[in-house]
């Protein structure tokens, strides 16, 4: 079996009492962290990973029916965070990292002190009054993207992912690859990323929170992230300036400025 | 060529420029025509995302901005734009990050390669069940011949024994001297069903080797590190359809240029290439002429050959040389069996490390059966 550091490809750097822990989304993997992360370094143990079939995760440990529902990604995220977390730990995630983080919360409040939510949508679907933003055939024309796109994938990378390391040339390569993702597994996670519902479970979650909210998000619109905020027994909303649907890359010291302030207030 | 081309406009790609807000910035002619839009209907109104369909606005801010922000660059990416009237444009799109924090976007319409690739997709798809298929079917008939082969051989064993005992009047006269000469061509009839029978037995083992089911066929190999006698396998085989060249009135004429050769192989499949290609050629043979088995060697080969002067091979048969169930069905004098001993044999000769071929054939048929000589 292997080690969970293999599993999810655990990146540990920074030094402080407390830590962060940072989940990505769908179709990128850790890297989206890299101008976020050095503005807690100083401060924090940071603690980066890949969801399981994502980056440089351990493909082998992939299985579609295991990784069927964001329960399974929650726990994988509670796990790292035992295993690699000192003192209060803060979990931040993205769009349905989120989603995975809220669940990780809700499931295991013990572990958690704070919970950063960016971009964040609990469901994706339209339901009702509640509109997350797409119907189901919108996510069917995401799976036909996915169908016709390699996504940075290639059969050389296949020994990397499931960990050679003995091969460091193979590495370097991938060093200049980003976000890679198996084409399969990356459909099995868009379905279950945009088809999924977490709304039942926001009233539950018993950790501080906060929802980093962009402008113009085409992916998790501000109704979205209104009713988070609404629906969550102790959760702040913070409208970002940065718009768009990454603002962790596109406007990270703003994102960890806000992070940062949310943590003090504790 | 004239100093006021507009390469950004007439360039032979669309092109967009937006910024982190996801603001169209710019556009050029060529994407303008792409989609039968205006500059003022897309210039600081539209965002980057309204140029595409709904998945490919989840596909930009899930993938391709990310990675364009952490990479600097994405290449190759297949996408629908959405033109005048929601008309669907399927492009080619490859993006950059500029240092002044904008995205650059290219677009190449690819309708006909689209269309292309949807028919690869689809006959990839289709290539891939029909393997399956054809590889249950595969095993299902192992199955069905090692199960009918038992069901089939028990009634024949028991009409063979039973006309034999019949013919020899064992437990009292038949009477009838044509009903006894019945009971011999029954027996015979039986005899010959039993041969077919193991011949359809003998491919299904030669087809699916020692190995076990599911192992690719490269590894189906005998272990070719038994040496083999080729004198003594082919007395063997001599004395064996000696009785049937006897009744066909012809005659083994065996030349050896070598003796006492030593091939690299296995003795029972040798034995069964040679009992094959020995009872064709004497069934092929006209009455009276002989067959010649001749052995020869190359400098690391050793070759057997069996001729005869009956009709030869049609074009058919030579063209389908060691197809399992091709049957000859032009050459009335070839459709005397099930046509699958040269199919078992090559079969057998390749698992040996070897090879059979067909010679020269002007007069009547050559078969050449080539082994790793030992040492």
């Amino acid at each position: 079996m292997v080690s969970l550091a293999t599993r999810n490809a655990v990146t540990v750097s920074g030094d402080g009492e407390n830590t962060v822990v940072f989940a990505h989304g769908f179709g990128c993997d850790q890297s989206v962290w890299r101008h976020v992360v050095p503005f807690f370094e100083a401060s924090h143990r940071v603690v980066c990973f890949d969801h399981v079939g994502s980056g440089r995760s351990a493909r082998a440990s992939y299985t579609k029916a295991h990784y069927a529902t964001l329960d399974s990604y929650a726990r994988d995220t509670v796990e790292i965070a035992q295993a690699f977390g000192v003192g209060a730990v803060t979990l931040v995630g993205h769009s349905v990292g989120a989603s995975i983080a809220m669940l990780a919360a809700a499931n295991a409040s013990a572990n958690f002190a704070n919970l950063a939510m960016i971009a964040p949508s609990p469901c994706f679907l339209n339901d009702g009054d509640y509109r997350g933003g797409f119907s189901r055939s919108d996510i069917g024309q995401l799976l036909d993207y996915l169908e016709s796109n390699y996504l940075g994938w290639s059969d050389a990378y296949a020994p990397v992912i499931m960990g050679n390391p003995d091969r460091p040339e193979l590495a370097e390569e991938l060093g200049q690859s980003f976000c890679r993702m198996d084409p399969e597994i990356a459909k099995d996670f868009a379905r279950v990323t945009f088809l999924a519902d977490c709304r039942a479970v926001l009233p539950t979650v018993r950790v501080r929170s906060l929802v980093l909210q962009c402008s113009n998000d085409a992916i998790a619109p501000a109704f979205v992230g209104d009713y988070i905020a609404r629906t969550m027994p102790d959760c702040k909303l913070e409208m970002l300036r940065a718009t768009g649907h990454c603002p962790h890359q596109s406007a990270p010291e703003e994102v960890a400025v806000h992070i940062r302030a949310f943590l003090a207030q504790s | 060529m004239s100093a006021q081309f507009d390469y950004f406009n007439e360039a032979p790609c669309g092109y967009a420029v937006c910024n982190f807000d996801r603001t169209i910035l710019r556009v050029n002619s060529t994407l303008l025509n792409l989609l039968e839009l205006g500059a003022s209907d897309i210039v600081g109104k539209m965002s980057i995302g309204d140029l595409f369909d709904v998945g490919g606005r989840i596909f930009l801010e899930s993938r391709v901005l990310p990675v364009l922000m952490t990479a600097g660059k994405i290449e190759e990416i297949a996408c629908n734009l959405v033109g005048k009237a929601q008309a669907s444009v399927p492009c080619l799109m490859h993006g950059k990050l500029t240092s002044s924090n904008e995205f650059v976007f290219s677009f190449f319409a690819i309708r006909e390669r689209r269309r292309f690739e949807r028919q690869i997709q689809t006959a990839r798809r289709d290539t891939q069940n029909a393997l399956e298929q054809a590889e249950t079917a595969h095993r299902s008939k192992a199955l069905f011949f090692a199960s009918m082969n038992h069901e089939m051989r028990t009634p024949l064993n028991a009409i063979i024994g039973f006309s034999d005992i019949m013919a020899m009047e064992i437990f009292g006269p038949i009477g009838n001297a044509r009903y006894k000469a019945y009971c011999g061509d029954i027996g015979k009839s039986a005899q010959h069903l039993l041969s077919l029978i193991d011949d359809l037995l003998d491919l299904s083992r030669a087809e699916n080797g020692s190995v076990p089911a599911g192992d690719k066929p490269g590894g189906d190999k005998l272990a070719a590190d038994e040496i083999v006698e080729i004198d003594e396998v082919l007395d063997e085989a001599t004395r064996t359809v000696d009785p049937i060249a006897a009744a066909a009135c012809v005659a083994i004429v065996r030349s050896s240029a070598h003796k006492r050769l030593r091939a690299l192989g296995e003795r029972r499949g040798l034995l069964q290439i040679v009992l094959n290609l020995l009872s064709n050629a004497i069934k092929m043979s006209p009455s009276g002429k002989p067959v010649l088995l001749e052995v020869a060697r190359t400098a690391h080969q050793a070759c057997i050959t069996v001729r005869d002067q009956g009709p030869g091979f049609s074009e058919f048969m030579r063209a389908n040389f060691g197809e399992a169930y091709a049957q000859d069905f032009e050459n009335k004098a070839a459709h005397k069996g099930t046509g699958l001993g040269l199919a078992i044999s090559k079969r057998l000769a390749t698992r040996m490390g070897g090879s059979l071929s067909l010679g020269d054939t002007r007069n009547g048929a050559a078969l050449i059966l080539k082994l790793q000589l030992a040492e």
